[in-house]
């Protein structure tokens, strides 16, 4: 019974909705939870105190058991790190920390030996051990902090010797592992802190168990609660809240402890993506219960009229209403009381079936809101119930009995669609109107406008159809034509037929639109992934000291086709992510729509044209200048350099006097091998001297002005002088920087030499410079537009070492790999070149093409990086498939298929429904002289005519809801960070899903048309009761 | 021209029910026929197989001396008025009226002549654009003996075919199909009106599936 | 459980009833005074389009008549309301419709198509006086209880639909044609049920037939013709009626002697009148 398969589907989909949503906020909760590491999802409780930190943290475990965190935290443990140094076989010291984590024995892969169990007995690295020159059993003195000693009256740092037992040595484990709760262990060779006071190159940690440590002062103790995300799912979220609220209270006052976690935040985070889910789920799900609903009022009106010589019959025998009633309605009404229960089920079932796979974490419950659904599902209906009585109560008896068909006038008909019409016209002009649709800003409501744009498109061509049929009916009018006549005016004279089309229509519209939405979704997800990431795999690695990243990279891979170097910084609206330009067209991952002019131009913008640098080598520097003016005091002449290491220093030639003198200086020790300088500076300080017999301060001039000629710079080693390679008269080389400068080239006695003009300067903490051209002053740059500045040239940025960079930012972009919204995209050599110190803020990456061969990474391993992580866009990407906005995606496929069912759902039950009828009316035709051949071709062409505009008039429905509306259904949780949204059109999914639809509908309808001829056997000609 | 239709010894049953049993009967070209008999006689049924479009599981059913065949061509000669119209009610009455012509593929500067013809002769004309679904019970009655005569067919069967009729109309389209016979056609009626039986030249009963009485009296 | 009461008498007063249709509206009667006893059996003759399916229309409570007056025992049809009608037709007035197939649901049996006519009558406390089955049997088609509808015969149909009519035990039973689609054993049997049901029950039975076996028949038949109440016939002879406003309808066998338009001499003797064709008279002369 068709009513009870559209019935079925309806109150499915009504409570489908729920129950999808009801799982999918769940699983977006776990994905979040489980996309992010441990130590963010979980607790840390950090005491506050300085001392004593070990057995706060106990305290802290010992409240949590009170509390009953187990339900939701395991393992709960307390870590223990004491700072400490040791010497190794040849003497040389090294800094590393005794570490004690419960349970990391079981974590690590022990290569010889075993795990320290007893006091005193600690596990190695494999690495550690090399460079101790130990082994197993071997025993190491350890430096640990004792307690405070007072030197000279003032307090310092005492040391305990502590003597280690090696019992086991061990692999490297993988820092990123959720047991290590990130903290990294695994720090060999990694520069210390500044504020160590003397640097020893690091081991890795000790690992040794709690006794050992415990007694150490100044211990630095965590208690760290691992959360078990499994065990978290919405339905005790509540629970949880106050529970581990209660404990973080009781943390703060009781126990001084400081607790962190992220949770909140990242509930939050999945909460509002749990938002725009429902939102989208709701709407759609709204749809499909509309469409289901209008399919069902067809349905049980069809239903009632063929009972109607029941009730007529009922009518005459004087059954009282309620008694007609239930005679024309009661098989529908019992139908939908069926279909209550019945999709309700299939719900349940089919959520049941789809969570492991698409919706893991999910946890399938009841919801009331699913019953409430399809309660209402189930009202809709009862309405179309009520209908069909209001219809059989007022015909009058008389007309029953002549069993004329009801007919709508045409009026009432025409207004109806007219009403419908304007209803979704006026629809879709207010959701242009409020901005929802092509407002820029995403809007979930936006999901409305392919319904709207279908049922608008279908009432068009319901009413449209008979007008452009009205062609060839004239035209097939005499013809040989005869199917095909007689199947056009089948079709095109009966309303319930252009119903059908219509039906059909708004279902293929909503089932292009799901697929198309779907296929869109994620092919943006993929281009989000992979620009966010930068490149199809993204390395991040710990350059060792001395060595340029760049170079390295240039080395590994000279073809410049696999690899990239990539420097990156990030200081909150300072962002600057800097690459070797030359590289990124071919490594870096760019797509269309990101900026408004293709990636070579802003390559070939952002390529540096370097100067040569200005490199002086050498113990000493001596430069020859010449003073006109008197300043006074006179300025001091110095020289910023910066040595291979990127560690700054200043060659101060003095005080310089009037007329041409040679100043000569010492260069630092590392110009040895060469430094670059970076400026030249006159640093003037006005004098005050103090008189004392008057009391007072004798200032003298404020500001002075003068004039300096730099003819020679020279460097030399050993008491050997050379020229430094300085371009001295090149005015183009040399700019001015700072108030009150200019420079100028000039010649002295034939050579080259530099002229600066100081006119008025005052003392304060920036003195005029003058740079060498080898530094760019300003550095092209690319802007995102959260950052665009109105002055092209006078965005400021940050460089990696904190130096003020000034960038000429000439165009825009809507993001930047990494960065997001808010950022800067300059070249990676202009911006190393610009640093004057080792650069502190910065991440160090390598990005490489997805077809990199694997000795491009073997190289720079040789190399000495060291790999800190290695990341592809998969692990974005199946984030993001398990997200709530894919989830939502999803959900309209689900409501694609439904509509696919309802659609072949009521066209199935419109061929039995007329079956019989049709079948006499063939007898007959066959009687009179058509052949069989011209009525298959009719009876097919009808369906046909049914199924083509049907179908036709959907695709072409949901193609344009899909250009009208997709780029405002929300595809990500957050705008912000990603490339512009693409309105991708993929056409093999759509062409896929109309072709089975086509050939579904084909099928039925062959079916159908062979059906009805064989039932129209010359026997129907008897007259029989029907 | 077909002169003769002859149905010899046929039987046709419906389970155990013998509908018509050892049925002889010559209908002959230009003598209207009416076969008259309460329903559940055989009166359709017998219609029917004069018209080729039952079976006879005994006996023959012979057009001019051979049998009948049964296919589209030999449709073609016959003109149908059934019980139930059988008219499509979504085609107006010309373009119901013009199906036969145009199964027989005339071209269609004439299947608009004739079936405008035929609706005229019923006294339909005004009606020819109207659907059928619209017109009432009498005017689809008399639109499906238009189409029955449209194209002047070599045999008429009519199954009741001015049941619905009132007084005038019914005498009318009497009239239009015995014309049919006084042309030389073949028409056989089935009815229980004794109006009818009346104006035939011949008449029949079936009773229980068997020729009961003959008027006038057979002649050897 | 109440004896069933006697027949329904009827009252036609100057009964006038118009038909809107495509052409404009149809005057269907013309002025019908028609009196029948309770009880009384009679059949309503007369061609097709005369008015008959009118008055069993009327008499059936299907339309109000649009004027005069239709009394029905003591009811006046036209001043109910449509669920008094509607209680009408569940107990005291029952309709068979000509066609057998359209008083029965093809896919019951006899019985279940029987208890179906008579759950309107149970509803409303009315209990008929028999079961489904015992009706069958004693209008003699028991054999008939439990075979489907679309399985029997026409005459078979025809007799099961007219059980139906009976089955709540109406005062007054309507039949449309009951042997219009019978052979004669067949209608001979319809006419005995009615017959039957007539003496058994009591109800005034209507028939409306153009059969005239079935008026030879009936106690009672009255012709109608052209909107009017044309002739009566008692006991096998034919009457003409003199209408309200004096006129009068000649048989039809009279009418090729003064056909319509004729003019007549009405001379007046003891029992009656002559009438004759004043042309043919001068012609006599």
């Amino acid at each position: 019974m068709a009513l009870l398969v559209v019935g079925t589907v309806g109150v499915l989909a009504a409570a489908a909705g729920p129950l999808y949503l009801a799982t999918a906020n769940d699983s977006v909760l776990h994905s979040v939870l489980l996309a992010n590491p441990p130590s963010a999802v979980g607790l840390t409780v950090t005491p506050r105190a300085t001392a004593g930190q070990v057995g706060d943290a106990q305290a802290a475990l010992e409240a949590a058991s009170r509390y009953r965190l187990g339900r939701w935290y395991a393992p709960q443990k307390v870590v223990m790190d004491a700072g400490m140094s040791v010497n190794g076989a040849s003497g040389q010291g090294f800094g590393g920390d005794l570490v004690s984590d419960p349970g990391a024995c079981s974590h690590l892969h022990f290569l010889q030996g075993s795990c320290p169990t007893g006091p005193g007995q600690v596990a190695i690295t494999q690495r550690s051990a090399t460079a101790l020159g130990a082994k197993i059993g071997s025993r190491l003195s350890t430096s640990i902090p004792g307690p405070i000693i007072y030197q000279n009256g003032l307090p310092t740092q005492g040391h305990l010797t502590k003597v280690v037992t090696v019992t086991g040595i061990v692999a490297v484990s993988n820092p990123s592992l959720p047991f290590w709760f990130g903290a990294d262990y695994f720090g060999f060779g990694q520069s210390c802190p500044s504020v160590a006071p003397r640097c020893l190159p690091q081991l890795d940690s000790f690992f040794t168990p709690p006794g050992t440590v415990a007694a150490v002062p100044g211990t630095l103790g965590v208690a760290e609660l691992h959360l078990k995300v499994d065990a978290l799912h919405l339905s005790v979220l509540p629970l949880f809240n106050s529970v581990v609220g209660g404990y973080e209270n009781y943390l703060n006052t009781q126990l001084q402890d400081s607790v962190s976690t992220r949770l909140p935040q990242l509930a939050d985070q999945a909460h509002s993506e749990s938002q725009l889910m429902q939102s989208i789920v709701l709407v759609v799900d709204l749809q499909l219960v509309l469409l289901a609903l209008f399919v069902l009022f067809g349905l049980v009106a069809r239903t009632a009229e063929a009972r109607q010589k029941e009730v007529a019959l009922a009518r005459l025998r004087g059954f009282r209403l309620s008694s007609v009633l239930s005679v024309g309605l009661l098989e529908p009404l019992a139908m939908l009381v069926l279909a209550v229960p019945l999709g309700l089920a299939l719900a349940y079932v089919l959520m049941a079936l789809v969570q492991p796979l698409l919706l893991p974490g999910g946890l399938l419950t009841f919801q009331p809101l699913a019953l409430g659904g399809s309660l209402a599902a189930f009202a809709g209906g009862l309405l179309a119930v009520g209908f069909g009585a209001r219809r059989i109560i007022s015909r009058r008896l008389a007309d029953e009995l002549r069993a004329t068909e009801p007919k709508i006038s045409p009026a009432t008909r025409a207004a109806l669609d007219g009403a419908g019409l304007a209803l979704a016209v006026a629809g879709i002009l207010e959701l242009v109107a409020t901005g929802v649709l092509n407002g820029g800003q995403p809007n979930p409501v936006a999901a409305f406008a392919p319904g709207l744009v279908a049922v608008a498109v279908a009432i068009a061509g319901m009413r449209g159809l008979p007008l452009l049929a009205r062609l060839v009916v004239r035209r097939t009018r005499n013809t040989g034509q005869l199917g095909l006549g007689l199947a056009v005016r089948q079709v095109v004279r009966r309303p319930a037929s252009l119903r059908q089309i219509a039906v059909l229509a708004v279902a293929t519209a909503l089932a292009c639109f799901a697929v198309a939405g779907w296929a869109a979704a994620g092919v943006n997800r993929v281009v989000r992934a992979n620009f966010t990431l930068g490149a199809a795999r993204v390395l991040t690695v710990q350059v060792p000291v001395g060595v340029s990243l760049e170079q390295a990279v240039d080395r590994a891979d000279p073809s410049g086709r696999y690899a990239m170097a990539v420097m990156l910084s990030k200081i909150p609206s300072q962002n600057l992510l800097a690459v070797q330009v030359s590289r990124l067209e071919k490594v870096g991952y760019w797509p269309p729509g990101v900026s408004t002019v293709p990636l070579r131009q802003l390559v070939n913008w952002l390529r540096p044209h370097l100067r040569p640098e200005l490199v002086v080598r050498g113990s000493e520097v001596r430069v020859t200048v010449t003073m006109e003016g008197s300043p006074n005091p006179p300025p001091d002449l110095q020289l910023e350099l910066v040595d291979g290491q990127g560690n700054p220093g200043v060659a101060d030639f003095g005080f310089v006097l009037g007329g041409t003198h040679t100043y000569t200086t010492a260069l630092p020790p590392a110009c040895l091998l060469g430094c670059h300088a970076l400026q030249l500076n006159p640093i003037w300080t006005p004098t005050q001297t103090f008189v004392p017999l008057q009391g007072e301060m004798n200032t003298g001039p404020q500001s002075v002005s003068y004039q300096l000629t730099v003819s020679q710079l020279e460097q030399g080693s050993g008491g050997a002088w050379g020229q430094v390679t300085s371009q001295l008269g090149d005015p183009s080389y040399w700019s001015g920087s700072g108030p009150g400068i200019s420079v100028s080239g000039t010649t002295v006695g034939g050579q080259p030499a530099l002229h600066l003009d100081v006119k008025d300067q005052v003392s304060d903490t920036s003195s005029p410079s003058v740079y060498p051209g080898a530094l760019p002053a300003v550095l092209p740059g690319v802007v995102t537009r959260a950052n665009a500045v109105q002055d092209p040239a006078a965005a400021s940025v940050e460089d990696f070492d904190g130096t003020s960079l000034t960038l000429n930012v000439k165009y825009q972009v809507a993001a930047l790999p990494e960065l997001g919204q808010e950022g800067f995209l300059v070249d990676l050599s202009a911006a190393v070149r610009a640093q004057k110190a080792p650069p502190t803020l910065t991440q160090s990456q390598v990005w490489l093409a997805a077809d990199t061969p694997g000795r491009v990474v073997a190289e720079l391993r040789g190399q000495g990086q060291r790999l800190l992580s290695s990341r592809v866009p998969g692990t974005a990407i199946a984030e993001m498939n398990r997200g709530g906005l894919a989830l939502a995606y999803l959900f309209f496929l689900f409501a694609a298929a439904a509509a696919a069912v309802l659609a072949i759902g009521a066209s199935v039950f419109s061929v039995f429904m007329t079956s019989r009828r049709r079948a006499f009316e063939l007898a007959v035709l066959r009687a009179i002289g058509l052949s069989d051949r011209t009525l298959l071709g009719s009876r097919l062409g009808e369906q046909l005519l049914v199924l083509g505009p049907g179908v036709l008039l959907g695709v072409v429905a949901g193609l344009v809801g899909v250009v009208l509306a997709l780029p405002s259904v929300p595809e990500f949780s957050t705008t912000a960070g990603g490339p512009p949204v693409q309105l991708v059109v993929a056409p093999v999914p759509i062409v896929l899903m109309v072709g089975a639809l086509v050939l579904l509908l084909a099928v039925a309808a062959w079916l159908a048309a062979a059906t009805t001829l064989r039932l129209s056997s010359w026997s129907r000609l008897r007259t029989e009761i029907t | 021209m077909i002169s003769e239709i002859r149905l010899s010894g046929v039987g046709v049953r419906v389970g155990a029910r013998a509908i018509l049993d050892h049925v002889d009967l010559a209908i002959r070209a230009g003598e209207s026929l009416a076969i008259t008999g309460p329903s559940g006689s055989g009166k359709t049924t017998l219609l029917l197989l004069a018209g080729g479009l039952q079976d006879a599981a005994e006996g023959q059913v012979l057009l001019d001396g051979r049998p009948m065949a049964r296919d589209p061509d030999t449709r073609k000669r016959f003109g149908v008025v059934l019980q139930n119209h059988g008219l499509v009610a979504v085609l107006t009455a010309q373009e119901n009226v013009a199906l036969p012509l145009q199964a027989r593929g005339l071209p269609a500067v004439e299947v608009e002549r004739i079936s405008l013809d035929a609706l005229a002769s019923v006294g339909l004309h005004p009606q020819a654009d109207a659907l059928v679904q619209n017109l009432s019970g009498g005017q689809q009655q008399r639109v499906a003996v238009a189409r029955a005569l449209a194209g002047s067919p070599e045999v008429i069967l009519a199954d009741e075919p001015t049941s619905e009729l009132v007084a005038e109309q019914r005498r009318a389209i009497l009239d239009t199909l015995l014309r049919q016979s006084r042309e030389g056609r073949v028409l056989v009626i089935a009815t229980h009106d004794p109006e009818v039986v009346e104006a035939c030249d011949r008449s029949v009963r079936l009773m229980d599936g068997r020729l009961v009485e003959q008027s006038p009296p057979l002649s050897s | 459980m109440t004896a069933p009461s006697p027949g329904l008498d009827i009252h036609f007063e100057g009964v006038v009833h118009l038909y809107p249709s495509d052409e404009g509206d149809v005057v269907a009667l013309r002025g019908v005074d028609l009196d029948v006893e309770a009880g009384e059996e009679f059949a309503l003759l007369g061609p097709s389009g005369s008015g008959k399916s009118t008055v069993l229309a009327l008499l059936a409570g299907l339309h109000r008549p649009s004027a005069g007056r239709i009394r029905l025992g003591e009811y006046d049809l036209g001043r109910l309301s449509n669920r008094q009608l509607l209680r009408l037709r569940a107990a005291e007035v029952s309709l068979v419709l000509q066609d057998p197939a359209r008083n029965l649901l093809p896919y019951a049996t006899a019985a279940q198509n029987v208890e179906f006519s008579q759950r309107g009558a149970r509803a409303r406390g009315h209990r008929p006086p028999w079961g489904a089955v015992e009706l069958l049997e004693q209008l003699g088609m028991g054999q008939l209880a439990h075979r489907t509808v679309a399985t029997l015969s026409g005459g078979e149909q025809q007799r099961v639909a007219i059980a139906t009519g009976v089955a709540p035990a109406p005062r007054l039973l309507l039949v449309d044609e009951p042997t219009s689609q019978l052979d004669t054993q067949n209608r001979d049997q319809v006419i005995a049920l009615l017959r039957d049901i007539n003496q058994r029950l009591g109800a005034t039975v209507v028939s409306v037939t153009h059969d005239p076996a079935v008026g030879a028949a009936m106690p009672r038949t009255v012709t109608i013709r052209d909107g009017r109440i044309g002739a009566e016939g008692r006991r096998g002879q034919e009457f003409a009626v003199v209408g309200k406003d004096g006129s009068v309808q000649l048989p039809p066998d009279v009418l090729d002697l003064m056909p319509p338009g004729t003019l007549v001499r009405v001379r007046r003797h003891a029992t009656g009148v002559d009438l004759s064709n004043s042309e043919l008279e001068t012609d006599d002369l």
